[in-house]
């Protein structure tokens, strides 16, 4: 049951595989699968794309927060390909889990299991097509209590039909 | 705009900048300063004046769910409830679900203020449905849990059952849903999936459960041992049904020891978990040959012979890793059965020592209630035990009938990787327990999971000539038997146990080839590494010698707190692939040249710029500590042959790097 809660849970204890010492092979693309839920919404000023991208984290797995306590870390981030097309209005991320995992003395600013990153897009009026292509990538570095995996760039596109 | 006035409004917005920063990193220390309180109220105290200290803090939903905890601890409902009302409202109401779960769980578990769990998780499985329905099995498993505890027990069958969808074969599903099925009446289905879950990994009280449950179904011994006998079988031919490999041993052992645990064929049993381990050959993996050992001693437990269980675990204890907490609770519990108490309060101890695993703190909480342990005693056992780890001393190895062959031990690291300190320290010991002419080690820094500034583009070449898809920390023994994962420091002692194992097994192997050789440092500052190769029985082809410069030691503290770096490669001469050797020779005479101010700049400007590298991820902010000097003092050279097609490591040899001349 544990193991089921979600992203802002606060969990100190952690999850391990029974045979939690002889690690798996994973790529750290598979860590994290990004999962866009979009709503379009049709405002006086124009067109406006409410993105929540739903990054669902592999159990006993973890990724720094966009603001890690340690200068070291690197950041989860969004990064959205610039266009002729929109422009980016704003990018929100989750507050940090607080974990003081055993291997650190110190709480470290984390993503566990679940979480939602919101970015809000403004369609240019001059955009008459019926679907809009929006590119970006997702860096982020994962670790759990018993290896770190190189930091990545996932790329994702999320196609939104506007009409 | 007047210029001044410009002025003055630039120098304003810095600021507000410089202050919202330091609110930033105020709310920080004081949120970390927090964590550390133990005494309740004084966290409570704590917490509610960070709220109001910090309004806009990253941390408030932090504090909101440590007061929701506390004040439960406390059964103060009412601020239990006004600070989970406050946690929820956080987030933006679209973006509650999460939050909606998380409160409504940890309402449940403490069995406080569950009409407002019940309100808050239906309003997350509703957004659940509506919105991102991949959450939902985890959102009605905590409704489940909500209604069960309102006494509404059928209602909350009902939800597990849509909840474990798609999850049919996960323990902790499969125990909740039988503890909903028997609390409303179905007890047949109840055991059914209590037996499943024993299966596939007891969460914690299956097996206890199951056995009080089967009582309540028949009037008769006889007819309580009929309907276990068909629902083991059942739960059996439905695994088998499931896995491919049946004859794969592990599967075979797997059924053995379940079978055993349901005390069904207990002969049977027996054979299949010992034939499981003598078919097991010299390739399995150590930690499949853990779990063929630990399955044998729960049959040889279950059929009351717990001499035998304790003698098979106690054979492979120093492997047993900290986490794997099945081990321990079954050589506790076979210490238990026999009697030995304090050994019994040892072995689970272990196996809490990690982290606190449900299934033995269940067992050790019952241990302790019988035995009349008080939670002082134990508190005080399991600090006693993690001080014991970390003094672990490896000793001294001290085999001298040994074939002969030295094994190369590669570990692959980083500076800020936390979990490479149990393998860093092991690596550590390796290098004191053993002597040059039996064992090597090497250690290849790389940017995982931040910049390391002893990573140069030969140890990350190295990382992809062994594939390029593993973590840190992660370890070749003579190119093969890989080993990814480490730990906290306690596990060091672990680790160092584990690849001790495979080293010694190793050379156990006579060599394809002697070496030998010297490394001289001359004035010019070059290294001239002259080796002589004899072929001794290798029929390997496509064999090249390998040189690794190596410095022996480093002081350099990353983020991970070790200060001491030990034998970090610097460069690989001929870089990952080595130098092609003609195996036709049977001896042979080579001569390597190392040449130290050209390998120091190189490492110089790649620590200039390291984004340039392929080895580079993320983003560069420059160093702490630059470590692009070499002492020239403090050099050793390794030689290894090695077959770059299947990896196999035939030979290595150790030189420290001595001095042509005398420095002033």
């Amino acid at each position: 049951m544990i193991k089921k809660l979600v992203i802002i849970s606060i969990s100190i204890s952690i999850i391990f595989l029974s045979s939690a010492l002889f690690a798996q092979n994973i790529r750290p693309e598979d860590v994290v699968s990004i999962t866009p839920v979009s709503k379009v919404k049709h405002t006086k000023n124009g067109t406006q794309l409410d993105i929540n991208f739903v990054l669902s984290i592999k159990d006993t797995w973890h990724i720094n927060a966009n603001k890690p306590n340690e200068p070291s870390l690197t950041p989860t981030g969004i990064k959205i390909d610039s266009s002729s097309f929109y422009k980016v209005i704003s990018i929100k991320y989750p507050p940090p889990e607080m974990l003081k995992l055993q291997f650190s003395d110190k709480d470290l600013a984390l993503y566990e299991q679940e979480a939602e990153i919101n970015v809000v897009i403004e369609v240019n009026k001059n955009f008459t097509k019926k679907m809009l292509n929006i590119i970006g990538q997702l860096q982020y570095q994962p670790c759990n209590n018993q290896t770190c995996l190189f930091p990545v760039s996932k790329p994702f596109t999320v196609k939104e039909k506007l009409l | 705009m007047n210029s001044r006035i410009t002025l003055l409004l630039i120098a304003l917005f810095s600021l507000l900048i410089v202050v919202k920063i330091s609110a930033q990193n105020g709310d920080q220390k004081a949120f970390k300063k927090i964590s550390s309180i133990t005494d309740s109220n004084k966290k409570i105290e704590a917490l509610e004046n960070f709220t109001t200290q910090y309004p806009h803090s990253d941390y408030l939903p932090s504090a909101y769910y440590s007061l929701v905890n506390l004040y439960a601890d406390e059964s103060d409902e009412t601020n239990a409830l006004k600070y989970g009302e406050m946690f929820v409202n956080f987030y933006p109401e679209a973006g509650r679900m999460n939050a909606y779960n998380t409160i409504a769980y940890a309402l449940a578990q403490k069995k406080i203020g569950l009409k407002t769990a019940a309100d808050y998780a239906q309003k997350a499985v509703d957004m659940a449905r509506n919105t991102n329905p991949r959450m939902l099995n985890m959102i009605l498993d905590t409704q489940a849990l909500v209604i069960y505890d309102l006494g509404n027990a059928d209602s909350a069958r009902v939800l597990e059952q849509e909840a474990i969808k798609g999850n049919e074969n996960d323990p902790s599903y499969l125990y909740y849903l039988s503890l909903y099925e028997e609390a409303s009446g179905h007890t047949k289905d109840a055991l059914v999936h209590s037996a499943k879950a024993i299966l596939y990994g007891d969460p914690g009280q299956a097996e206890e459960k199951f056995n009080e449950w089967l009582k309540k179904t028949k009037s008769t011994e006889k007819k309580q041992n009929e309907l276990k006998t068909e629902i083991v079988k059942n739960t059996v031919n439905g695994y088998l049904n499931t896995n491919k490999e049946k004859d794969n041993p592990l599967i075979k052992s797997t059924v053995a020891a379940f079978s055993a645990k349901m005390g069904i064929d207990l002969t049977k049993s027996e054979k299949m978990a010992t034939d499981a381990i003598k078919s097991a050959g010299k390739n399995t993996p150590l930690e499949n040959m853990l779990a063929l050992k630990a399955n044998l001693a729960i049959v040889y437990s279950a059929i009351g012979q717990n001499k035998r269980a304790i003698e098979e675990l106690n054979s492979t204890k120093d492997l047993a890793s900290p986490y794997d907490s099945d081990f321990w609770y079954t050589l506790a519990k076979a210490y238990e059965k026999s009697g030995e108490i304090e050994k019994a309060f040892d072995s689970y101890i272990q196996g809490l020592v990690a982290y606190e695993n449900p299934k033995i703190k269940s067992a050790l909480d019952n241990f302790m209630k019988k035995n009349d342990i008080d939670t002082r005693t134990l508190q005080a056992r399991i600090n006693e035990e993690k001080e014991k780890m970390l003094k672990f001393e490896p000793g001294k190895f001290n085999q001298s009938n040994t074939t002969g062959r030295v094994v190369l031990a590669e570990l692959f690291t980083g500076a800020e990787c936390s979990p490479c300190v149990a393998a860093d320290k092991a690596f550590d010991m390796l290098s004191e327990y053993y002597p040059k002419k039996d064992m090597i080690v090497l250690e290849y820094h790389l940017h995982i999971p931040g910049p390391d500034p002893m990573t140069n583009p030969d140890t990350f070449k190295r990382y992809l000539y062994y594939g390029g898809n593993f973590g840190t920390p992660t370890v070749f023994f003579d190119g093969g038997n890989r080993l990814i994962g480490g730990g906290a420091d306690f596990v060091a002692p672990n680790r160092f146990n584990v690849y001790k194992h495979i080293i010694n097994s190793n050379m156990k192997e006579k060599p394809g080839y002697d070496i030998s050789g010297t490394a001289k440092l001359g004035k010019d500052n070059e290294i001239k590494v002259n080796v002589d190769l004899k072929k001794l029985k290798s029929s390997a082809k496509n064999l090249s010698i390998h040189y690794a410069l190596v410095e022996k030691s480093i002081n350099y503290t990353g983020g991970n707190g070790v200060s001491k770096q030990l034998f970090v490669v610097r460069n690989l001469a001929n870089g990952p692939e080595g130098k092609k050797l003609d195996s036709n020779k049977r001896t042979d005479k080579l001569e390597q040249t190392l040449d130290l101010t050209k390998i120091e700049n190189g490492i110089k400007s790649y620590l200039n710029d390291p984004t340039k590298d392929p080895s580079w991820r993320g983003n560069f902010t420059g160093w702490k500590t630059k470590t692009d000097k070499i002492n020239q003092n403090n050099l050793a050279v390794v030689v290894w042959v090695q077959n770059n097609e299947n990896k196999n490591i035939e030979q290595a040899f150790y030189t420290d790097v001595t001095k042509t001349f005398s420095s002033k």
